[in-house]
């Protein structure tokens, strides 16, 4: 396996996710300019089911991946032989589905003589940021909220993270499907509860602030059957009251903690603060994200709608940094279903 | 002279051949060099001194590992047969009937390969593989898949025992879709049933039989019936990968390719839906194959 990879000239990574219910490609040069990024969202295979059905996704990324990385290469005007590696999402996610996308990309890497990265997916939220924003300095604190996972990082330097808290329970992006799903609302439910959101009275209900004070984790499990209290004994709240109601309940404890954690005694101040994950995409959040690091004069960073979903590009980011690191990862490196954060190597 | 890269994923085993086919022979539509190999033996090189034939293969137990084993075996394997990737034209893999996660690596795996050095592929069935591996046999051939939840998926052949071995030129192109091989004739094709369906159609059957597979043999308590012989062999009662480039040289010589793209794996049931990571059988999401 060649490893002849320097930074003395432009490099282009192929990046690959499928660690959940997005078939993606990517081609990254330099781990910071798109020169094209594909997305075949399957949302609307699993919207009929309420959830990410695991053996629906793992059949699609199956079928889907190989047509993907066509349009990619061909969208970045890319000869295979120009590339220098291969990166691919092998966890945390779905088994099946991590499964096809490390599969394909190890055959690449092998067919193709290329450097083989196996990216966490994680860290591939967080790089979204360099890509979009190649300054954003360092030292900074990122919230990562999606669907499956919420979390506070502090990243020092690439490769250098360390885990602040996260969720004990429910992700924040899985309490908006659940709350969604009290309400009647369609799957997914967060952009539904962000839309009324807008409606209603964010002060009609006054729902818990689960550990709003209590160090960096995370539980909203308690916040979701507080909503399903409230509308067994009140079942003519409006629905977009209930909506707003319990999005400010879950904005304010992000935010809070985000801003304790930035404004934490260190070190080494905290230079800026950046959100991340399919959660970031709702738009009080941003907002109030937005305003507490101007509050505390931090700067700040808010992905662009298609970088808060799931996407190869910062996978291939990721990926990039990780191989002038670390150097390549072996191609019988397992899949991670629960790769978590802690565990990464680097820092 | 074509170079063929096995990939075999379907059970509890990862395997990984090469092998390589005179493509005169398969101009022709005649078959590869059958008669020089050994299905489960894969050191092969003809009495005349060519290279037909299997050049290296490997198949070892894997419970859930496919996808950390694949990629390494296929290096090791091409090393051992003094080959690299670029000197292989054509991608041959076991799309199932079999474990859903193992299939999905093994076409993924080679779906990219061919995808990567734009290549044709070939797809066999497991039930085909098991077939043609044990087609020595005269009789019916039963090939049994573990399909898990206590059902089997199976199909039913008729071998003449390859009697047509040393008669390379005779009736290959006759032999058409059904054939899994120059003696293998489909009768019934791969389906789903319980052990007690399955005893059923194998009373059925005239002639004697031979059931192989990897599911629960116990299941086929047929001792009051002497025509059906079990195969207690544990490596025939695995798909070989050997087998796999002497099949796909077969079907590749029959103009039976396909596009990387149009690879699928026969999964014979609707996915679970079960959004609560939860199924009917007690297993966690994840040990579902």
């Amino acid at each position: 396996m060649s490893q002849n990879t320097t930074m003395s000239r432009p490099s282009l990574v192929l990046g690959i996710e499928t660690s959940c219910d997005e078939t993606a490609a990517a081609v990254v040069r330099d781990g910071t300019e798109i020169l094209a990024s594909v997305v075949s969202s399957q949302t609307a295979m699993h919207a009929e089911h309420g959830g990410v059905v695991p053996e629906v996704a793992s059949r699609a990324h199956l079928e889907h991946l190989l047509p993907v990385v066509d349009e990619t290469l061909r969208k970045a005007e890319t000869d295979p032989q120009a590339l220098d590696a291969i990166a691919a999402t092998t966890g945390p996610g779905l088994v099946g589905a991590l499964l096809v996308g490390a599969s394909a990309g190890k055959a690449l890497s092998l067919a193709w003589d290329l450097p083989f990265v196996a990216v966490n997916h994680l860290h591939g939220h967080i790089y979204g940021a360099f890509l979009e924003e190649p300054d954003v300095a360092m030292p900074l604190v990122a919230l990562l909220v999606s669907g499956g996972h919420t979390m506070l990082i502090e990243m020092h330097a690439h490769g250098d993270y360390k885990l602040l808290g996260q969720t004990r329970d429910d992700a924040a992006g899985e309490a908006f499907d659940k709350v969604a799903r009290l309400l009647d609302l369609g799957y997914p439910g967060g952009p539904e509860i962000d839309r009324l959101a807008a409606q209603g009275n964010s002060e009609a209900v006054q729902f818990p602030r689960p550990m709003l004070n209590d160090g960096y984790d995370f539980s909203f499990s308690g916040l979701k059957t507080a909503v399903a209290n409230h509308l067994q004994k009140h079942p003519d709240t409006p629905t977009p009251d209930i909506a707003a109601s319990f999005q400010a309940a879950v904005v304010d404890v992000l935010v809070a903690k985000t801003t304790r954690a930035v404004e934490a005694t260190r070190s080494t101040p905290i230079n800026s603060m950046v959100l991340a994950g399919g959660v970031a995409a709702n738009s009080e959040l941003r907002s109030r994200f937005a305003e507490a690091a101007e509050r505390i004069g931090t700067p700040y960073f808010l992905p662009s709608r298609s970088m808060c979903t799931d996407n190869a590009a910062m996978i291939a980011a990721a990926g990039w940094q990780q191989l002038k690191l670390q150097g390549p990862s072996p191609l019988n490196t397992p899949v991670a279903p629960s790769w978590g954060f802690a565990f990464v190597g680097g820092g | 002279m074509t170079a063929i890269l096995a990939l075999e994923t379907a059970t509890d085993m990862v395997g990984c051949a090469v092998g390589i086919t005179d493509d005169s022979s398969a101009a022709s539509g005649g078959s590869v060099d059958i008669a020089n190999s050994q299905t489960m033996n894969p050191a092969i090189g003809s009495d005349s001194g060519n290279q037909l034939g299997v050049q290296a293969a490997m198949l070892v137990h894997s419970e859930r590992s496919h996808g950390e084993m694949l990629a390494p075996m296929i290096q090791a394997v091409l090393a051992e047969a003094e080959m690299s990737i670029t000197d292989i034209g054509l991608v041959a893999v076991d799309c199932g009937p079999g474990r859903y996660t193992g299939l999905r690596v093994g076409i993924a795996t080679a779906a990219a390969l061919a995808y990567a050095r734009s290549l044709p592929v070939v797809a066999v069935s497991s039930t085909e593989l098991l077939a043609f591996g044990a087609r020595k046999f005269c009789g019916n051939i039963v090939p049994v898949v573990d399909a898990r939840r206590g059902e089997a998926f199976f199909a039913l052949y008729k071998s003449n025992g390859d009697k047509s071995n040393g008669d390379k030129s005779t009736g290959d192109k006759s032999t058409g879709d059904k054939s899994a091989g120059d003696s293998l004739t489909e009768i019934a094709p791969v389906s789903i049933a319980t052990p007690l369906q399955l005893k059923q159609q194998l009373m059925q059957l005239e002639d004697r039989s031979l059931v192989l597979g990897d599911f629960t043999l116990d299941s086929f308590d047929t001792s009051t019936d002497s025509s059906t012989q079990i195969s207690a062999s544990y490596c025939e009662n695995r798909p070989s990968p050997s087998s796999l480039v002497m099949l796909a040289a077969q079907k590749a010589a029959a103009g039976q390719v396909l596009e990387p793209s149009e690879l699928r794996p026969l999964y014979l049931r609707r996915p679970d839906i079960n959004t609560a990571g939860r199924n009917t059988t007690g297993r966690k999401k994840a040990a579902v194959l």
